[in-house]
């Protein structure tokens, strides 16, 4: 069986069509490889969705976390952006947004924010580099 | 009722490669802004970079980016687009893409959902021919039963050869060929199977098997008022495993006074199902006659020839209907001049036929009068393997047939192209043979000759 790319802007936005069609405020899936977690506000500005990849950490490099997809990018915390060693905020560099959709990126767990790499309202591409993180001391 | 189109000022190309960058071209001609998504293996490419914006919508494999239609939609609502390009292959004759664009409040270039899913259905589409007059092959234009007996009825009241084809198949794919009765229900059995895995409809239809046609297309263009006209004919014959070589308008010794009816039926067959842009009917040609196989319902490669002959620029055509706009011509101000010849630069070994890629490290183009060149790659540029072969179209014009057949071997010797294998070779000694420069030769002739010097 194929395995479902969690961090596919498709499987989000199918998901989450699901999700309000049977009236449920959120889902969170947990594999050993990647978690999805999805919580519908039910505001104005819809819902959010969280992507967490794990992977094997280069201990003390800085590690570029990339677009997983196209979005207009918002800084998690714009009073830190290009601060270096400031925390990231619940694990996410920043957002995408597309619309009503807005996208958390995570830093990955165990990560401080060292620098953004684009600025606050640039439209990315998947794969463009928006953040430096480097592991947690 | 048909959709009253919106007036928009920016275009996203749901495309890659050469279509892409002449779409751009058209838009940029026009004042129209361009938006071009590309996969990560195009996002540096040149062509990219010549529109105002690209965004790069997921990773090479074209599953993930050009066939991604959640990603693209995302990307032009992202972008701010009006009107989303299909260009050719990809999504350009999906009929959920079309719908989604136009129910996410954008512009699809290119007819509505409904015609495409007519002429996607070619049973439904050869009963829209007949009833627009237009001549296609012996044969019912219903589904084939499944009851043996009336199997044998259809074929037998036909005649043998008979061809078993998909309803939901096309450009080759989903045939078979029935030599005689022994062998029919097998066949119909096989096909059937066969189109239920690939098409997901085992619907089948049964017609006329002709033996050396010539693949022969009516371009036509519509607005959204009612109005349509036909920009001639073009000659498609030189194929390999239905995939075009050498394309060519006007379609040599086939008369304007023979075709003429025949492109005014497929202008009606166009009012009649209320079919808007740009299309293509394609038929088989024998003995004098034509026989419609199936209309595409988008921009064709092969586009340029037309747009030589008859002085029509298809793409900007295909904007300004999106836009709304009438027609800015009549049939009686259609006029084709001279003759047009494309040839398909792909990367392939010009032998073994096998894709080819790596780094171009010299390009020089051939120039001169009547000689255009529709390409995307330059010095440097990675011909990447996921996609299709396709790295430019040498177009040549000259005023008949014979001066554009050697401009064009005068185009191919000054051609030059390292770095990667392509079939320039094959088309160099092609230009040569005796029989293509005598013209009408049927689709079978490219497979044979490929045979005769063993590179079939």
């Amino acid at each position: 069986m194929t395995r479902l790319d969690l961090s596919d802007p498709a499987i989000i936005e199918r998901l989450t069509a699901v999700l309000e069609a049977a009236g449920v405020e959120g889902i969170e899936i947990t594999r050993p490889d990647q978690s999805l977690l999805i919580r519908l506000s039910g505001s104005a500005n819809g819902s959010a969705s969280q992507v967490r990849s794990s992977r094997a950490d280069n201990r003390g490099e800085p590690v570029v976390v990339k677009a997983p997809m196209a979005g207009e990018f918002w800084p998690s915390d714009l009073s830190r952006t290009g601060a270096p060693g400031a925390s990231a905020a619940s694990d996410a560099v920043g957002f995408l947004r597309v619309g009503p959709i807005l996208l958390p990126v995570a830093a990955g767990s165990s990560k401080r924010l060292r620098r953004h790499l684009v600025d606050q309202g640039t439209i990315v591409g998947f794969g463009d580099p928006i953040a430096e993180v480097e592991p947690e001391v | 009722m048909m959709q009253s189109p919106q007036r928009f000022d920016t275009v996203l190309i749901a495309n890659r490669g050469e279509i892409a960058l002449r779409v751009v071209r058209a838009c940029r001609e026009m004042g129209l802004k361009t938006v071009v998504v590309c996969s990560e293996t195009d996002r540096d490419a040149a062509y990219a970079a010549s529109a105002d914006q690209s965004i790069c919508i997921g990773p090479s494999t074209a599953s993930k980016s050009y066939l991604n239609q959640n990603a693209i939609l995302l990307a032009a609502r992202l972008s701010g687009a009006g009107a989303v390009h299909p260009g050719y292959g990809f999504l350009s004759e999906n009929t959920r893409f079309s719908a989604a664009v136009e129910d996410a409040g954008m512009t699809f270039i290119g007819p509505d959902a409904s015609a495409i899913a007519t002429m996607g259905d070619k049973i439904a589409a050869k009963r829209a021919m007949v009833a627009a007059g237009v001549p296609c092959v012996p044969g019912p234009d219903t589904e084939l039963p499944v009851e043996p007996e009336a199997i044998r009825a259809i074929a037998t009241e036909i005649g043998y050869p008979v061809i078993v084809k998909a309803a939901g198949g096309g450009g080759g794919r989903g045939m078979r060929v029935v030599l005689d009765e022994a062998g029919l229900l097998e066949s119909v059995a096989l096909t059937r199977e066969e189109a239920r895995k690939a098409f997901g409809t085992p619907a089948l239809y049964m017609e006329k098997f002709l033996q050396h046609p010539r693949h022969i297309e009516i371009q036509v263009l519509c607005d959204t008022h009612g109005n349509a006209v036909w920009l001639g004919h073009r000659d498609c014959s030189m194929q390999r495993r239905h995939q075009k070589v050498v394309e060519e308008a006007p379609a040599p010794g086939i008369s304007l006074e023979l075709i003429g009816p025949v492109g005014a039926a497929c202008v009606k067959a166009c009012r009649q199902i209320g079919y808007r842009g740009v299309g293509t009917f394609e038929f088989l040609y024998e003995d004098g006659a034509f026989y419609f196989i199936e209309m595409n319902t988008r921009l064709q490669v092969e586009h340029p020839v037309t747009e030589e002959t008859s002085g029509v620029d298809i793409v900007r055509q295909q904007l300004r209907v999106a836009q709304g706009e009438t027609l800015s011509m009549g049939q009686g101000d259609v006029t084709c001049t001279g003759h047009a010849i494309e040839c398909r630069i792909n990367a392939e070994d010009p032998a073994t036929f096998m894709p080819s890629a790596g780094v171009i490290t010299t390009l020089e183009l051939p120039e001169g009068e009547g000689v255009r060149v529709d390409t995307h790659v330059e010095a440097g540029y990675k011909v990447s393997p996921y996609y299709d072969s396709l790295i430019a179209k040498l177009i040549v014009h000259g005023r008949d047939r014979a001066d554009a057949m050697q401009r064009t071997r005068v185009a191919l010797a000054s051609f030059r192209l390292e770095g990667i294998a392509t079939n320039l070779p094959l088309l160099r000694e092609l230009f040569e043979d005796a029989a293509f420069a005598e013209g009408e030769t049927d689709i079978h002739y490219l497979e044979k000759w490929l045979k005769t010097r063993g590179a079939a």
